[in-house]
């Protein structure tokens, strides 16, 4: 039963909002589901990953798209990606990227390639929305695009992209973020960078960013140890984009998956104000609301939705309701007291 | 407005700020009229 499972990038989410920290959750999905699409930010753990062939790697931009209808996803074998740098990543920087690239190669058999260089810095600066979400600007989006362009007509069928983000040690948001309690700051410019790609170009795309290395923290929480095993946050990025499935605007072919087959949307209770969660709600797809705490509180009773939602209050209890689904059973009958019939007059 | 109309309606909002890259409703508050207020976070490709 194919089902979505969504943890909005950038808003602190408890479970998700780390380093790939909504795998777990996104693995045992997959298992109930036999059918996970999902997105780079609850895959992605940097140096950690997880393959699996019932999870479908789905950049955000597209699975809003597919989400709404106007898009397919075709699941392949395997992809070719190109890499694309930003040319305001120093020279050292860089190299460690392509020895990731090297490595993939050489040790999981990826196919990858062309790396380019865009033609100028792109220029990311970060920024916070009044929700506290993290977001981003780019200075520079038509370098972007370019380089993008140059990889497709290159024959890479996913993109990729490592961007030189601004960074500052001593920044507070950063030290809470690794200490478990703060929003990725650098997620939501991730986001842009993706989307802009992703919409330009119509192929998967994910990005990691290019960092220096932080200085050893003993408080780091386990969610953030992800990001500080290596010199990049490259590796996951090339196994989820290796797998992912083509994104099909024209004719479906059989196979393809479309958003008419979701079973399920698997989503934390208070993030249902984003588009493709509303999407699915339009067509009255099973939504499973999960506790899992973030900044918004854009939650069922918001919208009105109360009685209309399934309420889990773990994934393992999210997973329990998405295998029932899947066999057809009533989740109302899996609880008690069971309510009454419902008489019309 | 009925929910089936409200991604609709805000996407028609944001389209007249620009090319829409990402959008959330971030929160929904009460009005003193009983009605309510949405608070949406867009990214705009300029």
């Amino acid at each position: 039963m194919p089902t979505l499972m969504l943890v909005p990038t950038g808003i602190g989410c408890d479970i998700g909002g780390y380093a790939g920290d909504a795998l777990p959750s996104a693995r045992l999905l997959a298992a109930a589901s036999g059918c996970l699409i999902t997105h780079p930010n609850v895959m992605n753990g940097a140096s950690l990953y997880w393959s699996d062939s019932r999870l479908h790697y789905v950049e955000g931009y597209g699975l809003d798209r597919f989400a709404v209808g106007e898009w397919a996803l075709r699941p392949v074998r395997r992809q070719r990606i190109g890499l694309l740098l930003d040319a305001g990543i120093e020279l050292d920087l860089a190299q460690r990227q392509i020895q990731v690239a090297e490595g993939c190669r050489a040790s999981l058999g990826l196919d990858i390639g062309p790396v380019i260089s865009t033609d100028a810095p792109l220029d990311v600066t970060l920024e916070r929305g009044a929700s506290g979400a993290s977001w981003g600007r780019l200075g520079c989006p038509d370098a972007l695009l370019r380089a993008g362009e140059r990889l497709k007509q290159a024959g890479a069928t996913a993109i990729a992209v490592v961007a030189r983000f601004p960074e500052d040690p001593e920044n507070e948001e950063l030290a809470a973020y690794r200490q478990g309690s703060g929003v990725d700051v650098l997620a939501g410019a991730e986001a842009v960078i993706s989307h802009l790609l992703v919409k330009h170009l119509q192929i998967p795309c994910a990005h990691a960013p290019a960092l220096d290395p932080l200085p050893l923290d003993p408080q780091l929480d386990p969610r953030a140890a992800g990001e500080e095993l290596g010199y990049t946050f490259l590796a996951c990025v090339l196994v989820g984009l290796s797998r992912a499935p083509d994104l099909v605007i024209g004719d479906r072919q059989p196979g393809d998956l479309d958003s008419m087959q979701l079973g399920a949307i698997v989503v934390p209770e208070g993030a249902l104000g984003g588009e493709a969660v509303l999407a699915c709600m339009e067509r009255n797809l099973p939504v499973v609301c999960v506790a899992n705490l973030c900044l918004l509180s854009v939650n069922a009773d918001a919208l009105g939705l109360s009685q209309s939602v399934l309420h889990a209050s773990s994934y393992s209890e999210a997973a329990g309701l998405v295998l029932a689904l899947r066999e057809g059973l009533s989740p109302a009958s899996l609880g008690r007291p069971l309510p009454a019939l419902q008489r019309l007059v | 407005m009925p929910l089936v109309e409200l991604r609709s309606w805000i996407r028609h909002q944001l389209a007249a700020e620009g090319e829409v890259l990402r959008w959330a409703l971030t929160a929904v508050g009460p009005t003193s009229d009983g009605g309510r207020t949405l608070h949406v976070e867009a990214v705009i490709s300029a």
